[in-house]
């Protein structure tokens, strides 16, 4: 028997929603004008210096593409 | 202090946000070219924090670009004081001024479309590598018609489209008109996909994917 079609699912950008969360979340770190700087993040009353934070604060999808072109680089240079 | 940048937006008809910044820290702007930047005190959040953080900086976008196009900074853009913010204005204002005027009355619409199951059917329990990268191009090309065939449904509403694939699925990117979001959603809400795939309209967000021309 063949499934029934769905519904293309309409979320906005409230954040009580849990999957506009995740778009919040995508859009605010992945998504705008990049200005290269440092930022001081504190855990358990330790400052941690990080630079280039573009690369640290961003979603999975991001950080799997630059893991993915650092690690063919090398195999490029074979 | 050095300061968190938001966004920037032309100058003309925007009033600050009516809510606080990051950290609690009044929305402040800094004008220079026509432009409109606006920040706040930078505080250094903390791990736990910086979640809260990011939705308070959505919360500020949010609020200004419901009175106008902006162009954001990616959470948490830092410049060192005022005069680093006038000069970066000044050094991008005839590109950011551009770019506003493109994009006055324009939103951005999000379209992601999934396969229910993540892997897809397999043709055999070990495929070899071709057939897995064969498998792979099928399920890429039977997204791309999907979200082809929403496009040409959502027309002719859509100014401008941009997709790309992504590691679960194909994102769509449509340039819609401010005042017809509502129409649209209710136009996609009812558009029936085939039941091998999920698919969510999100929006209306700044034109993120449209801030340079192709």
């Amino acid at each position: 028997m063949p499934e029934t079609p769905n519904n293309i699912l309409i979320t906005g950008t409230d954040p009580a929603d849990e999957t506009s969360l995740l778009d919040i979340l995508d859009h605010v770190l992945n998504a705008g004008v990049i200005i290269r700087g440092n930022l001081v993040i504190s855990l358990a009353g330790v400052d941690l210096v990080y630079v280039g934070l573009d690369v640290i604060l961003t979603s999975v999808e991001t950080a799997f593409k630059h893991m993915k072109v650092e690690a063919r680089t090398p195999e490029r240079i074979k | 202090m050095s300061l968190l940048v938001y966004c920037v937006t032309e100058t003309s008809a925007v009033n600050p946000s009516p809510h606080n910044g990051v950290g609690g820290m009044a929305v402040e702007s800094v004008e220079h070219s026509g432009l409109r930047c606006f920040v706040s005190e930078s505080k250094s959040p903390t791990s736990k924090e910086i979640q809260d953080d990011a939705l308070t900086f959505h919360r500020v976008l949010k609020d200004i670009f419901q009175q106008a196009a902006i162009i954001p900074f990616r959470f948490p853009t830092t410049l060192a004081d005022r005069s680093d913010v006038i000069a970066h204005l000044r050094e991008h204002s005839e590109e950011y001024a551009s770019t506003l005027g493109r994009l006055r009355d324009l939103v951005q619409m999000e379209l992601r479309i999934q396969f229910k199951e993540i892997s897809g059917p397999q043709t055999s329990a070990n495929p070899s590598g071709t057939e897995y990268l064969r498998n792979i191009q099928a399920r890429r090309e039977k997204l791309e018609m999907v979200a082809q065939e929403l496009r040409q449904l959502g027309e002719p509403a859509i100014k401008d489209w941009r997709q790309r694939h992504s590691n679960d699925g194909i994102r769509c990117f449509a340039l819609i008109d401010r005042t017809t979001v509502i129409d649209f959603q209710r136009k996609i809400g009812n558009i029936p996909v085939q039941s091998e795939f999920t698919a969510r309209l999100s929006g209306p967000w700044p034109a993120t994917q449209f801030l340079s021309e192709e």
